[in-house]
């Protein structure tokens, strides 16, 4: 059947293309039957045009008995078309059936293609015994090539592809590092310009000695901004593509999820659906393999054990439909996987007799054991509550397989039940990384990224619809009420604005909480790998972890649970508070740390246009600013808050790293109540100067 | 020890007399060499900068990196000595306010920051005013000057006659338990 290399490739090449195919069919399948006599023509279409194709490839490639398969398989859904009415399900079983055998015998095709016991090669004319071997029958010929098949698919190490990811994060330093060269060429020859020594010509109309090196210099700024333009988009492509090759997203997982729910509820009688939170959340590829098996056996485990039969669930005043839930979430390099149901919860009497079964405790001690300790036992090997082996359950191996996989990962598995109310699994892992689509708002000054699994609906914010509540802002949404939170005054970056019309309104949801939070703008969305972050930033509780910018710094990614639960940062409850107005780090966390000593609370800002800003909406007791900044220094800063009535009387400390007679006076001229130098402030001055500032302005 | 002890081989009674003095003399200087080596041996190198006022220096094993303050991210809630976080070689690394943590003076505002690996191979950054220059100090001298202080800093005077702080990274950020997944 084999004719040649060529076909062997294509052979191989196809079985890849058939699973997708298989996988939409299966999808479509599915979809259909759930539908019913309601019909769903689009998926109709989609599973006939698949069938189609797979008759098709397998004709062309000589695959008669496949191609023969198709066929018949395209009979048994041709009833199926365009009718209206609930087929019967052994027409899914039969066709369901079929696209599995149709896999499993183009697998054994291909495998036997590319063997090298194959036995078509081996009666390949040319090869008998005495007879000189040609060029394709030596050694390197006759072993399986398959340059289409190899150029496909390599088996990369997931250590070797975060050590990749590294690099390329080096890589963009070294960009950054071209563009910050050019912008220094940039000021080289801006000083030279200034200084008249690169003009063109000299005031006697002779070229200036400088001319050349002036033109070099403007083409090498040119070469350099254009090379790390380059750099950019080769650093860009490349994260990219790294992170195609490491991850996948979770919803990969649902359709053969959803096949076994419908497969497994068939051999039982039981009726469930399956859905998925946080598909979107790329992970890993590797331990998504591993999270498909352990699914794979703790649904089979929850529709076995705990979902209960349509009439039983009758009974409990349950729906009929047992919901199976997996709930996906990433925080940093830890994935939470939860996977629940709404069964009948995991039967303590039947677990307790099953260790007492085994002999691992006595039966007086059996009764002693707390729930906690029988749950663990679930994990154990070789545990089941039956005593009957059935074709998917009862031998007590699946569980322990979830259990051995997180394991392996340094992971870690818990079980939570309810009786009567259902079982709920919590997988925690570490993962290598993973990207999340992420929205960036920007607030206080500061970009944060929100995750977008989380978020339910931004909205621009209405007066009429904000509702001061007797202890919260709320917003009225959809004929609900939902407390309105300002994100800056909850990350204690300001005092709680209400939002102004227009300002843009995050509507959040975790864990069944929701919460509508002010931001000051969105400025878009990112696929965004995830890092974990230091433990300085980290036991704050409110990040999940920082993913890296195109610009090179790093963009904070805000918890979900941390969004819908933190309260209102309480410094606002407090009676001092001083607004620090610096543009170094440094000098911030400097005065914050002294005047919190001394029981203010402190709001930062990095530049005098955003301290007026906050000026603007809320009162401070006092202002400790910078002489130096741009675009708006200390002393423009001072004069225009002299310049508004409103703002007349607020206290203003001057602080300079120069220690000058003349800046002083100006400062106090411009209406400072006192000027400090820096090292002033760090031997204790800058506490006293503002305490006698506030009793001034008081007096 | 007199040149006297050092005797040369038999086959150089052969040589001029002024090249075996040449010899003998290069024989006595390498037979007072080991005791410079054990005077080497006894010397710790330490990585020097300014902050403020100070001259301060932590052990030159300790550096992995020196690299311009900027590109800083602020993490709002922190403690105010962690003024944020920053990329370094792939990592993300806490940044921290060596003067905000010492409560020491500051003339200017820090340019530089220093990258340097705790015990155990965490990473972390803090500020100061220059580039670190690595200097030789008398081990024997930092111990003693060690000897009974508990803060992280040790004052100690080095080897051109300057006064110097010796900090211990260890003292100054103590380490927190890890936490442990789950």
């Amino acid at each position: 059947m084999i004719q040649d290399d060529l076909i062997r490739g294509l052979i191989a090449g196809f079985v890849g293309e058939a699973q997708e195919i298989c996988e939409a069919i299966t999808k479509g399948l599915l979809a259909i039957e759930s539908a019913g006599a309601a019909g769903a023509p689009d998926h109709e279409a989609e599973v006939a045009r698949g069938l189609h194709t797979l008759k098709g490839t397998a004709g062309s490639l000589g695959l008669s008995d496949l191609a023969t398969m198709a066929h018949r398989l395209e009979d048994v859904f041709a009833p199926v078309r365009g009718s209206r009415k609930q087929m019967p399900a052994d027409v899914f079983d039969a066709l369901l059936g079929g696209l599995d055998l149709f896999l499993t015998q183009l697998r054994a095709y291909a495998e036997a293609s590319t063997s090298p016991a194959h036995p078509e090669r081996a009666g390949t004319p040319g090869t008998a015994e005495g007879q000189p071997a040609t060029a394709d029958e030596s050694p390197a010929g006759v072993l399986p090539r398959g340059p289409e098949t190899d150029d496909r698919t390599w088996r990369v190490s997931a250590r070797d592809v975060a050590s990749l990811m590294r690099e390329i994060d080096r890589l963009r330093d070294v960009r950054l590092r071209l563009d910050a060269r050019g912008k220094e060429v940039e000021q080289l020859l801006a000083t030279l310009v200034e200084r008249s020594l690169a003009t063109k010509r000299s005031p006697r109309g002779e070229e200036a000695p400088t001319a050349d090196a002036r033109e070099l210099l403007h083409l090498l700024a040119r070469a350099l901004k254009a090379d790390a333009g380059d750099a950019a988009d080769i650093v860009d492509t490349l994260e990219a593509r790294v992170k195609a090759i490491g991850t996948q997203p979770v919803r990969a997982l649902i359709d053969p999820l959803r096949r076994l729910v419908r497969d497994s509820c068939r051999a039982t009688g039981k009726e469930a659906q399956l859905s998925l939170v946080g598909g979107e959340i790329s992970i890993d590829r590797h331990v998504l393999q591993g999270l498909r098996e352990s699914l794979l056996h703790l649904v089979r485990n929850a529709i076995d054990h705990g979902i209960e039969s349509p009439a039983e669930r009758d009974r409990a005043g349950k729906h009929r439909e047992g919901s199976l839930v997996v709930r996906v979430e990433q925080h940093g390099n830890v994935l939470y996987v939860e996977f629940s149901d709404d069964g009948g919860g995991v039967d303590l009497d039947r677990v307790r007799a099953a260790v007492v079964r085994r002999g691992l405790v006595e039966p007086s001690d059996a009764q002693k054991l707390p729930a906690r300790e029988l749950h663990r036992w679930i994990w154990s090997s070789g545990f089941s509550t039956t005593t009957e082996v059935t074709e998917s359950s009862g031998r007590g191996v699946g569980l322990d397989v979830v259990k051995r996989w997180v394991d392996g990962l340094g992971g870690h598995g818990e079980v939570h039940s309810v009786s009567g109310q259902g079982t709920r699994f919590v997988l925690t892992l570490p993962v290598e990384f993973g990207s999340s689509p992420t929205l960036v708002v920007r607030v206080a000054g500061q970009e944060l990224g929100i995750p977008i699994a989380v978020i339910e609906r931004i909205l621009a914010a209405a007066p009429e619809t904000i509702v001061a509540g007797p202890v919260e802002t709320e917003l009225a949404y959809d004929g609900r009420i939902v407390p309105l939170r300002d994100l800056g005054a909850m990350l204690a970056l300001r005092l709680a604005l209400v939002p102004s019309r227009g300002q843009p309104i995050v509507l959040v949801q975790s864990q069944g909480v929701r919460r509508a939070l002010v931001v000051d703008e969105v400025a878009g969305d990112l696929d965004l790998v995830v890092r974990g972050i230091p433990q300085e930033a980290a036991e704050l509780g409110a990040f999940q972890g920082a993913s890296m910018t195109a610009r090179g710094d790093l963009l904070l990614i805000l918890r979900p649970g941390w969004l819908v639960q933190a309260e209102m940062s309480q410094g606002a409850a407090k009676t001092r508070r001083a607004l620090v107005v610096d543009d170094s780090l440094t000098a911030r966390a400097l005065h914050r740390a002294m005047l919190e000593v001394a029981g203010y609370v402190v709001h930062t800002v990095s530049s005098g246009t955003q301290a007026l800003e906050w000026l603007a909406h809320a009162r401070y007791d006092v202002v400790v600013c910078d002489v130096a900044m741009s675009p708006m220094d200390g002393l423009a800063f001072t004069g225009t808050v002299r310049s508004r009535q409103e703002l007349r009387d607020t206290p203003i400390v001057l602080v300079s790293a120069r220690d000058d007679q003349g800046l002083r006076e100006r400062g106090i001229a411009t209406g400072a109540d006192a000027f400090l130098s820096k090292s002033q402030c760090a031997a204790g001055r800058l506490l006293a100067e503002v305490s006698s500032a506030v009793e001034r302005r008081r007096a | 020890m007199s040149s006297t002890d050092v005797k040369l081989h038999a086959d150089a009674a052969a040589l001029p007399v002024d090249v075996q003095q040449t010899l003998l003399r290069r024989a006595e200087r390498l037979r007072v060499a080991p005791a410079d080596a054990q005077a080497e041996e006894r010397v710790v190198w330490v990585a020097a900068f300014t902050l403020g006022e100070d001259r301060i220096a932590f052990p030159l094993a300790a550096l992995r990196g020196v690299t311009p303050l900027r590109l800083v991210t602020p993490v709002p809630l922190a403690a105010p000595h962690v003024i944020g976080i920053v990329r370094f070689h792939g990592d993300i690394v806490t940044v921290i306010s060596l003067a905000t943590l010492l409560g020491r003076a500051w003339q200017r505002d820090p340019s530089v920051l220093v990258v340097v690996e705790r015990e155990g191979g965490q990473i972390l950054a803090f500020d100061c005013d220059d580039v670190p220059a690595a200097i030789a100090m008398n081990l024997d001298a930092v111990r003693a000057a060690r000897e009974g202080v508990q803060g992280p800093l040790v004052a100690v005077v080095d080897t051109g006659g300057l006064p110097l702080l010796l900090l211990d990274i260890e003292r100054l950020i103590p380490r927190a338990p890890q936490e442990l997944v789950g």
